[in-house]
């Protein structure tokens, strides 16, 4: 039995393998099929006559990726972005998967204070669960502008907006300013000789700048993901 | 007859820009209008007008927009641009130059047969 609705998906499939095409070309391509195929099956062709005699029209992957290359030179090489960022936040994924079962062993056997290691496996998991749960959106096909504009287009959606902005605001300032505070009086800039004191110091700067680094680095990655997407997606409908 | 391909890669331009200056649309109402229009002797490969337009797109003379057709599919719709309708009027007096004078050297040439 003949399933159209499968082949066009499957028609689509070997298109987004081209790399040259963004999600927004093969939708204008399938817009096309569909009236092509409706077309044709007016003409009394059955559902596959008209899919092979549409496809044949629009042209063939490997001719349409070459004519899309010309034009798209920027999508292969974000698509490729994509996958690389995708691939360093995979690989901070297994880090963080990797330090929990440490921390976890750790509290087990003792050698750290159970509720220290608490804190720090429920803040991790709570991270990396926004962390996943943002990545499943962004290849689910959220975050085009469509969607943040329907969101943004009601008031209740304006208010969480706003308010997710301010709070993560007040949590970066925050931050900041308890690291700031933290380096300056441990510093003690005014007296700076170095002794061994100093090195504990450094230690300590150090500690903070992995902290930051390893909470900012995923959240920039997945910021370029949506960014990578959205370009993608940028579809502005009217309804 | 069928026109050969450099004259439709090089007719592409003029055609879509003069379709769009009648009033915005989409692609596969582009295509069939030329089809109708030159008795089926032009014939795109369907796929071929649509990096036509992203082109012509990213030379900003005509810009387009996703919106629901009364089917409630969605469509791409193009609508040209004051640059574009400058640049068709230009198109323009370059074709009728080509043509004309091919006119007058067909007119004049004595019959072979």
């Amino acid at each position: 039995m003949f399933d159209l609705n499968e082949k066009i998906s499957m028609w689509r499939g070997n298109l987004a393998q081209s790399e040259t095409l963004g999600s927004s070309d093969i939708d204008e391509l399938e817009s096309h099929l569909h009236e092509e195929i409706e077309n044709l099956t007016t003409l009394k062709l059955s559902d596959e006559e008209a899919f092979l005699i549409a496809t044949h029209r629009l042209g063939s992957t490997d001719s349409l990726a070459a004519e899309y290359e010309k034009i798209n030179r920027g999508v292969k090489f974000r698509h490729r972005l994509f996958w690389i960022a995708t691939g360093v936040l995979g690989y901070f994924l297994a880090t963080y998967l990797a330090d929990a079962f440490s921390i976890a062993l750790a509290v087990s056997s003792g050698s750290m204070d159970y509720n220290t290691g608490i804190v720090f496996i429920v803040s991790k998991i709570m991270f990396w669960t926004i962390v996943v749960f943002l990545c499943y959106q962004i290849y689910k096909g959220g975050f085009d502008n469509l969607r943040i504009r329907q969101l943004l287009s009601s008031f209740k959606g304006k208010c969480i907006f706003i308010a997710i902005l301010v709070i993560a605001f007040i949590m970066l300032y925050c931050a900041i300013l308890f690291i700031a505070v933290d380096i300056l009086t441990q510093f003690e800039i005014t007296k700076w000789i170095m002794d061994h004191r100093d090195f504990e110091v450094i230690e300590v700067f150090w500690g903070y700048l992995r902290l930051v680094w390893s909470v900012m680095l995923p959240a920039l990655l997945v910021m370029l993901l949506i960014k990578l997407r959205r370009k993608d997606l940028s579809h502005e409908v009217d309804a | 007859m069928a026109i050969s391909k450099d004259l439709v890669a090089a007719s592409a331009t003029p055609l879509v820009l003069s379709i769009l200056s009648g009033g915005e649309n989409y692609g596969y109402a582009i295509i069939k209008r030329v089809h109708k229009l030159s008795g089926g002797q032009m014939q795109w490969t369907d796929g071929m007008l649509y990096p036509v337009l992203h082109r012509l797109e990213e030379q900003k003379l005509i810009q387009s927009k996703w919106r629901e057709s009364e089917t409630g599919r969605k469509r791409k719709y193009y609508k040209i641009k004051k640059e574009g309708t400058k640049v068709l009027k230009e198109q323009q007096k370059q074709w009728k130059v080509v043509y004309s004078t091919l006119r007058q050297l067909w007119e004049n040439e004595p019959c072979l047969t």
